[in-house]
Order: C-alpha cells, then sequence, then structure tokens
C-alpha cells in the first residue's frame, strides 16, 4: 500500500520518501511508575482509525512532522510541523 | 481421420527461419526446432502433445492458450522450474524437462488419482486426514509428492538479480493494441511525453493487421513517445506508479497518467473432459500456425457461442487445416454468419447442448447433443473460440470499480480514478472501428486534461446461452491450474461458501500459477448460475500484484541506496588499498597486509580514513541539557576542552549508538556516531527536538562537509608536532581532550582519542583539504592501515563496536557501564528501563576471551558451549599478532562471565577451550594510551 503525505516544507510526496517515527503520545515522566512506562513502551494503541503519527522526511527535508492519519484508508488528515507552528 | 506423424510445416510462420534449424531435448529425447521458434511450438510441430500433468489429478495436460496464459504448458528449462514452454523462446541444446510426474509425462503413476477423485473433493484438506492426528503426518509427504509444480534446485545457480530503474513520464500506455496505439499517438500528437509499453516483443497486439501496421509506423517517427516492448507490467502502486519486468532491468514507472489498453484475451469453454491435450484456444491454434507454421492438429472442430468462432474457423480453413464442423450453443444465427461458411463446406450445427471431448491421451473425438440425439465427430483439435476474458488486473489495482458488461457477457473495469483511463477490448469494445475512435478520443482527453468522454459503443451482445451439462461422468475443468470441476465448484456453493472471496479461498479457483488469467470470467460466471445471483451482485475476487509471474531475482535487485564515497577514495585507490564495503561506504580493507599495518601502528605511526564517521555540530543555550538528555552519561558536566566517550540507549533501554561528545565552547559540541548510524541518530535528535520545540539547540549533520584522519602509534608525536604550532606534548594535551587549531594551515578540530589503543590524535577538518593534509601525513613515511587491522587493533584493546559487539537487545549494564546507574541526571532516555533491569539483574555479559595457539580462529558468531549447551556467542575474533592466541568478545550468561572460566566455542563441528578474561590483551591500564 503506498500513499501521499503532504510535507509542510516540501509539499505532496510520495510515502517511500519518510520513514515512520511512532504513535504521538506523551512521554512519562521520571517519576512514573514502571508499570506506566511499560505501558507506554510495549502496549501501542495501533487502532483503526484516525491516529496522530511522527513521520521523518528522511529523503527530503529531514524534518519531523506530525500527521493525523487515518490507519484503515490511509488518508492523511493533516500534516504540521511543530517547530512552525510553535512560531 | 488421419493418424499420420506431420513433422513438416505448413509454409506460414513469419517468426522461424528455416535456413537455421536448431535443436534442444525434452525429457531426454531430440526435438528439431528452428531459430524463431518457442518450445511450444517446436513440440508442436513435432506432434508432441503431453506436456505436462496436472497439479491435482496428474491428467495429461497439452498446449492450450500458447501466449503465456494457462498453466499447461509449465516445464523445466536448464534447472529453473515453471517455464511457460508456449512464449520461450528456443536457444539451441536446451534442456527442457516436463514436470511434475513419475516416471515420465506420458506414463504417469500418479495418474490414478484421477480415478480416486472421491476421495480428494473440494476443500478436502479442510475435512479430511485431520483425524487421527498422526495420519496427516503419513499422508503428508505423499500429497508434498503428488501435488505441486516444478521442484526447486537448491543447489542451481543464484538467480539473475535485475537492477532496479525509476523512470519517469507524463502519460502511461499500457498495452499497444489498436485502441492502446491510437491513444498513445493522439496523446503524443497534443505533446505529451508518452511511454507506451507491450509485454509482446512487437507493437501491434496480437490481431496486428493493416491498421495496427500503419500507426505502429507513426508511433516509430514520433519523437515523444518512448517505446518499452517485451515489458510485462506486473503490478500498479499508488499513487501512480506502474512496475515493468523487462529482460535487463526492473522498471518503475512514475507516471502523471495511465491509459490502461490491456484489451481482453480468450479463455476456454467449459465443457466435458475440455483439459484433454488437443483441445485448444481457437487463438492459440491460430497462433501456432500463422507465427510458426506449426501444425496443431489436422482436423478441427470449433467450439463456440460467439460470431467470433465463425471468423476463427474460415482462418484456419484456410490455413490449410481440415474444418470438420462448428459447434455453436445459440439458437439463431444471422445469415451473413454462415454463408461464408457454407461456401467453404464447413457445416456448422446450432442449438447444441452438451459437449465431451473424448480420447485417452489426446482428443480422438467430440461427442455433442444436438437436435435430441448424441452425435460424433472424429478429430485431433478442438478450439474453444470466442469466450472473453478483459485483462482487467491492472485497472482494478489502480482503482477502478467493475460493472457487467453484455457484450462481453462478464464483468468489466469501470468508475476509473481521475488519472486513469480505459479504452479498448479492455471495457467490451471488439469492433476495430469502435477501438481506434475510442483509444484516440482517451488520449486526447488524457493529454488536454479534458476527460469528457461521450462515446457510443457499439452493442454486439450474445445472447447468454451456454453449453449445458447433460451427462456429467467426466470432469469440465473451470481452474486449470489448480483442478477444480464445475462439480467441485457446485458442491463448494451447496457447502455454504457463496461469498466470491470465501468461494475463491475454498475452492482454490483464481489461486494457481495463471492467477485467474484463463478462470475469472468462468468462475464468476458458474458462480452466478450456481448461486442465481447476478455476476455484478457477486463483484470480483481481488486482483493483487504480480499480474504476471516475475522471478524473485526481478524483486531482489540492488534498489537505490547509494554507495558513499570518502573524500580520500582516490588517495586510497592510488595507493592499491583492497576496498570493501562497510555499513553503506567503500572503504580500504588494506593497503599491504592487515597483520604488518597493525605491527607498524603499535612499533611506529599509522594513519587510517576515518572520515565515514558520523559528525554533528551541536550548539545552543540548552545544548548541555539535549546531551544529557539523549546520552546515558552525563554530558552537561563536561569540561569545556575536553572529550568523552558516549553511549546512547533507546527508551527501552537497549544501546543505540556510542561516540565520542567533544565540548568546544559552553554552548557548543562536536559529536562523532559510528559510521552506519548517522543518518538514524541526526532523526533521532531531531525526533526530541520536534518533541521539545522550546530549546534553544541547532543541530546540523557535517558528516560529509567534514573528512577526518586518526594518527596512531608510539611514534605519532614526532610527526605530528612537525606539521602544527599546537603544543601536543603530554602535559599540554592529554588524553581524551580537544582542540581547535592549525595543521598545516588547514583549520581543524583535534582530539586525543584513542580506537586502537596508541597514542594517537583523531583529525576533523574541512573535506576540501582531505587529500592535502592525507599527503602531508603520508609524505612522512606514515603507514596507511585499514579497516581489518583497526579491527584487530581495537579487539585487542577491547573496545567495543556497536552491532557487531552488540545487538538489538544488548543494554548498556551488559557492556560494563554500571557507572550510569549512579548517575545524578533525574532523566535520560532510557532510564527507566535500565534502572528496572537493573533491578532485576543482567543475564549476559560481554567479555574478553583468549584460546591456545593451536585453535583455529572462531568466526564472528561462533557458538559458545558449556555442558552440552549453547549458551552464548562469539562476536569478534581474530588472531592475536602477538602471541598468536586467537581472542576476542564473547556474549556470555551473567554466571559464567568470571576470570578464569573455561568454556567451549564451536568451530566446525569441533569443540575448542577458550578462556574468560575481563580486561583487554593488549596494555590493560592503558598507560601507551596516555603515554
Amino acid at each position: 500500500m503506498s500513499f501521499n503525505i503532504s510535507c509542510p516544507t516540501c509539499g505532496d510526496r510520495q510515502v517511500e520518501e519518510f520513514q515512520y517515527g511512532s504513535e504521538q503520545e506523551p512521554r512519562p515522566s521520571h517519576e512514573s511508575s514502571d508499570t506506566e512506562w511499560n505501558l507506554y513502551l510495549y502496549s501501542k494503541n495501533n487502532t483503526p482509525g484516525k491516529e496522530s503519527e511522527w513521520w521523518y522526511h528522511q529523503y527530503g527535508c529531514k524534518r519531523w512532522i506530525l500527521l493525523i492519519r487515518d490507519t484503515s484508508s490511509n488518508q492523511v488528515q493533516s500534516s504540521i510541523d511543530p517547530f512552525m507552528e510553535a512560531n | 481421420m488421419s493418424k499420420i506423424m506431420r513433422t513438416d510445416r505448413f509454409p506460414t510462420g513469419e517468426l522461424i527461419d528455416r535456413l537455421k534449424p536448431i535443436e534442444f531435448t525434452f525429457d531426454g529425447k531430440k526435438v528439431a526446432a528452428y531459430e524463431g521458434d518457442t518450445l511450444g511450438s517446436a513440440l508442436a510441430a513435432q506432434n508432441i502433445k503431453v506436456l505436462s500433468r496436472s497439479f491435482k489429478y496428474h491428467r495429461p495436460r497439452g498446449l492450450m492458450c500458447v501466449s503465456g496464459k494457462c498453466p499447461n504448458c509449465l516445464v523445466e528449462v536448464n534447472g529453473s522450474p515453471n517455464i511457460r514452454a508456449c512464449i520461450t523462446t528456443v536457444e539451441n541444446k536446451m534442456n527442457v524437462k516436463s514436470q511434475n510426474r513419475w516416471p515420465s509425462v506420458k506414463y504417469d503413476v500418479f495418474s490414478v488419482i484421477d480415478k480416486l477423485h472421491w476421495l480428494l473433493p473440494v476443500g478436502f484438506y479442510y475435512k479430511s486426514f485431520y483425524k487421527p492426528r498422526f495420519i496427516w503426518n503419513l499422508v503428508r509427504p505423499i500429497f508434498r509428492k503428488a501435488g505441486g509444480l516444478g521442484r526447486i534446485n537448491p543447489k542451481a545457480k543464484s538467480i539473475l538479480e535485475k537492477p532496479h530503474k525509476a523512470v519517469f513520464t507524463e502519460i502511461a500506455v499500457v498495452g499497444a493494441g489498436l485502441s492502446g496505439l491510437s491513444a498513445a499517438l493522439s496523446a503524443a500528437e497534443q505533446g505529451v511525453e508518452v511511454t507506451l509499453i507491450d509485454q509482446l516483443e512487437h507493437l501491434g497486439g496480437n490481431n496486428k493487421d493493416l491498421l495496427e501496421e500503419e500507426l505502429v509506423r507513426k508511433i516509430i517517427a514520433k519523437k515523444s513517445i518512448t517505446i518499452i516492448t517485451g515489458a510485462p507490467v506486473f503490478g500498479f502502486y499508488p499513487p501512480n506508479l506502474i512496475t515493468l519486468d523487462t529482460a535487463e532491468e526492473m522498471i518503475k514507472l512514475h507516471c502523471e497518467k495511465i491509459i490502461i489498453a490491456t484489451g481482453s484475451h480468450e479463455v476456454p469453454i467449459i465443457f466435458e473432459s475440455n483439459d484433454l491435450p488437443g483441445v485448444m484456444l481457437a487463438s492459440g491454434a491460430i497462433k501456432l500456425l500463422k507465427l510458426y507454421g506449426a501444425i496443431p492438429g489436422n482436423d478441427a472442430v470449433i467450439i463456440t457461442e460467439s460470431n467470433e468462432g465463425y471468423s476463427q474457423a474460415l482462418e484456419l480453413k484456410n490455413y490449410g487445416l481440415n474444418v470438420v464442423a462448428v459447434l455453436d450453443s445459440r439458437t439463431e444465427i444471422e445469415p451473413q454468419l454462415s454463408k461464408p461458411l457454407e461456401q467453404a463446406e464447413i457445416p456448422v450445427f446450432t442449438d447444441v447442448k452438451s459437449i465431451q471431448a473424448i480420447g485417452t491421451d489426446y482428443i480422438s473425438s467430440i461427442k455433442f447433443y444436438y437436435a435430441d440425439n448424441w452425435r460424433y465427430l472424429d478429430c485431433d483439435l478442438a478450439c474453444s473460440s470466442g469466450r472473453l476474458q478483459p485483462a482487467l488486473q491492472l485497472a482494478l489495482q489502480a482503482g477502478c470499480s467493475t460493472e457487467f458488461n453484455s457484450n462481453l457477457n462478464t464483468l468489466v473495469p469501470s468508475e476509473p480514478p481521475k488519472q486513469i483511463f480505459l479504452t479498448g477490448g479492455l471495457i467490451g469494445i471488439s469492433d476495430k472501428n469502435d477501438s481506434s475512435n475510442h483509444g484516440k478520443t482517451v488520449g486526447l482527453a488524457a493529454a488536454t486534461n479534458k476527460p469528457d468522454l461521450k462515446f457510443n459503443i457499439k452493442d454486439n451482445s450474445t445472447n447468454n446461452t451456454k453449453f449445458t451439462n447433460i451427462c456429467s461422468k467426466n470432469k469440465r475443468f473451470i481452474c486449470f491450474c489448480e483442478d477444480v470441476t464445475s462439480k467441485d465448484l457446485s458442491q463448494a456453493i451447496k457447502e455454504g461458501f457463496t461469498d466470491i472471496q470465501i468461494l475463491k479461498r475454498y475452492s482454490t479457483i483464481t489461486m494457481g500459477p495463471c492467477q485467474g488469467k484463463m478462470c475469472l470470467t468462468n468462475f464468476i460466471r458458474e458462480s452466478s448460475i450456481e448461486t442465481g445471483s447476478t455476476q455484478a451482485e457477486l463483484g470480483l475476487t481481488t486482483l493483487r500484484p504480480p499480474v504476471e509471474p516475475i522471478t524473485l531475482g526481478s524483486l531482489a535487485g540492488p534498489g537505490f541506496i547509494p554507495i558513499k564515497r570518502s573524500p580520500l577514495h582516490s588517495k586510497h585507490l592510488e595507493l592499491g588499498a583492497k576496498m570493501v564495503e562497510v555499513g553503506g561506504w567503500i572503504r580500504p580493507y588494506s593497503y599491504i597486509e592487515a597483520l604488518t599495518e597493525v605491527s607498524i601502528v603499535r612499533n611506529n605511526v599509522g594513519i587510517i580514513d576515518v572520515s565515514t564517521l558520523g559528525k554533528l555540530d551541536v550548539r545552543g543555550s540548552d545544548a548541555a541539557r539535549l546531551l544529557d538528555f539523549i546520552y546515558v552519561n552525563k554530558m552537561s558536566n563536561l569540561k569545556i576542552g575536553k572529550v568523552r566517550y558516549g553511549v546512547m540507549c533507546l527508551e527501552n533501554g537497549t544501546i543505540l549508538d556510542d561516540g565520542t561528545v567533544a565540548r568546544l565552547s559552553d554552548d557548543r559540541f562536536f559529536i562523532t556516531t559510528t559510521t552506519t548510524n548517522i543518518e538514524m541518530i541526526e532523526s533521532w535528535f531531531k525526533w526530541w527536538l520536534a518533541s521539545d520545540t522550546n530549546l534553544d539547540v541547532a543541530l546540523v549533520n557535517i558528516t560529509s562537509e567534514h573528512a577526518a584522519i586518526n594518527i596512531a602509534g608510539p611514534n605519532t608525536r614526532n610527526i605530528l608536532q612537525g606539521l602544527t604550532t599546537t603544543d601536543i606534548s603530554a602535559n599540554k594535551f592529554p588524553y581524551m581532550t580537544v582542540k581547535e587549531s592549525f595543521i598545516v594551515d588547514i583549520p581543524a578540530i583535534i582530539m586525543r582519542i584513542g580506537f586502537v589503543g596508541e597514542i594517537g590524535w583523531e583529525i576533523h577538518f574541512p573535506s576540501i583539504y582531505a587529500e592535502h593534509l592525507w599527503d602531508e601525513l603520508y609524505n612522512r613515511n606514515v603507514q596507511a592501515f585499514g579497516v581489518e587491522a583497526q579491527r584487530i587493533l581495537r579487539l585487542e584493546k577491547g573496545h567495543v563496536i556497536i552491532n557487531q559487539d552488540t545487538d538489538s537487545l544488548t543494554n548498556p549494564l551488559e557492556i560494563g557501564l554500571d557507572h550510569i546507574i549512579g548517575s545524578t541526571k533525574s532523566d535520560y532516555v532510557g532510564k527507566n528501563q535500565i534502572h528496572q533491569q537493573y533491578n532485576r539483574g543482567i543475564k549476559r555479559k560481554l567479555v574478553s576471551f583468549t584460546m591456545h595457539e593451536k585453535s583455529p580462529t572462531p568466526q564472528d558468531g561462533s557458538a559458545i558451549i558449556h555442558r552440552g549447551d549453547p549458551i552464548g556467542r562469539v562476536t569478534s575474533a581474530r588472531r592475536s599478532p602477538v602471541n598468536q592466541k586467537p581472542f576476542g568478545l564473547a556474549i556470555l550468561p551473567y554466571n559464567l562471565s568470571i576470570k578464569g572460566q573455561e568454556v567451549f566455542i564451536l568451530i566446525n563441528e569441533d569443540l575448542y577451550p577458550a578462556k574468560v578474561s575481563l580486561e583487554s590483551i593488549y596494555d590493560p591500564n592503558g598507560t601507551r594510551l596516555r603515554a
């Protein structure tokens, strides 16, 4: 399966140029319990439907972007560069 | 009926060269052929009818489609299994063997299964031989031997790996038949760049005629059309990529728009014993005659349900065959169809109800039900004519849906996505003028972005009569690949498998080597009749790539990973270095001899090109904070001008990478990573930066901007002091410090570190000066050493190479970095899991070992045995140039990683003792390193 991702810097590109990072999930703090850490690390949501995910434009601008992707249809609903959002 | 063995040919045969006779062997027997022949045509010309045995019942099978689609002519050619004889060009001395038979294709012991079919009903593997359990183990080897296709020869030489090539085009036209040619030409006339592809070796398609030839001439003259022939398109991948398998390469064709004109092809009509050798597709028989002059049979019966049968009967007659009769299932025939046949004295039987082919190894007569009577006709060829199946795989992969087409009485692709266009026989256009005009319109629409297609296609719909099945003792095959009969299909439907996708999986129809090319249409039609649902309601099974059979070598070819070369590459070549690929880089393995190089570094001085090291420049007021977080070591307390070895982990506590961190100023760090990992580490750092955009850090990967040379050995200081004004004495430039300075006027970051275990400096400087500095050093009688010498040197020192001495589960505690547990840092990547690991206790540890000098050297990865059990492995091992003893690093269970512990290493199936040591075998106190 292949699809396009709209990179905020480079424009519409094929998914092959990107590298999947992970689901976007807040990292537990150093004070969190072992159980919380284990769940964060080893229990992924992996739900069908909309997911917020990190992707890296490996063969392009080499920037991380945040996608909202429907994992069952691979439709990308939005893509943002966190640095652009911050400024 | 004439039974004369005919080995001569008809005067037709466009493709063969009668002046060039060649020969090959089929099952050990010599077969005469001409240059240009295919294996199939040569065998047909020699009257060899049985080419293979079928998958399940081991029934004899012969040529059927003659277009590389059906499974009937799969043979082994020069050791490669499952080659389609009918499309494989003969080469002199080819060694061809039949498959799935024993002892010979003519007398096959397993053909008894044909009589035992009641034992093997549809889906038998779901319902029998599972109780009692042991029975499966008994019958499995027999099934494995009896069923199946060719055998893979594990000793055969490796298959050809085809290089992959990426090509870009505006419009791709798949299929160079009449409609494809018209579309390509009209699109190119609008000034766009067109690529025209066909799986045949020539343009014009299977029905090449004057009309096509004229178009081909125009297309060849058109510069903006790229032609790729002999290239089956085997897959469509979104958004708009098609893959082509040519003889030399695998092409990934990226297109803006795709015009699919893959046409349609003939499929068998279903009647009793329709698999007997001698029952062919009419198009196949015509092809044998027209292209090769090979005679498929002398007395032909045409079985048809459409007008096509009448013209094909005349064509066969014109080539010189005796056409015995035309059997038509329809009741009413237009007089203009039957008249020419009357003139040619070919009898026509209409309203034929049921047909059966008779014969043992090949057809000898046809029995049919006509006017309430059974009749017989002697023949040695029966041509199934005029049932068409659109080649819709590619169109469906591209996202088209399907609709019922009454012309073809089957489903055709429809509603293409906006960048896909369909034309020709694929969507049921049969008339030549219609094909050409529709092609033109589609080409124009694709080129001008105006997909405004108003086109009326002539309705040639045939009435939906079919050959019924009055007597049903004999098998009527729907699927030739997997031997599935119409009885099997109706049985499966009776058992409740009415969904087309499930029915496919249960009956295995369309799942064999032809992947539905011969059976999809028949499968849907018969299912529709059995279930009472319309074809449109049933829909199609999913048609996945590959559309055409391809070898694994096409997929396994080299990809697009570029090879990296150091800025000193040409210097290495000048010095005659033996080069080797390491982590995507081409690096010198050795210049003279690795052991000699080792000895020179230990006793004098050597240089190695380490430009391949990953290099990151990290700056900003939060740089120290970021490094503290990413490395397991503390970096914020690193003093300016100091260097520290650092390890980083993943959040799960396993080691990601290691390298040096040099602090150049309060807010500026220079980091090295391992050669292989730099791309990944760059993305790793950037991810943490993107996760906290408030951090004031800038990060640049300067791997290719900076070259690096490591100079090491006891005489290093003498050489280096001559090239720089910086004081490099032991007091002024101690171990693990860094200076930004100049060497022969080149600005450089100079680090005193010692991967190889001798006094030495790593010099990082702009790449453009690489050769200049190399020459300056080399001309002072310094020996260049390669990666092999470096590996020996570092191994003697016990220095770890990440991913060589560690794996993806190794944590820092296992390689002896316990001190990080006491770290005062509140948080860093991996902390929680490393601490959990520490509390549980580690199970294994990386240790050094030495062996007796008479032992052979273990290979990297050799197993370590303790009390008969494999308990660990060697990660790196070499023979010591100092004392000739094999030594190295190994992963052992924690309880055995004790100094002096004896274990055994498995080398060439023998065990050799080794002793564990916990310190490096060379300069364990580091006095030489710090000198």
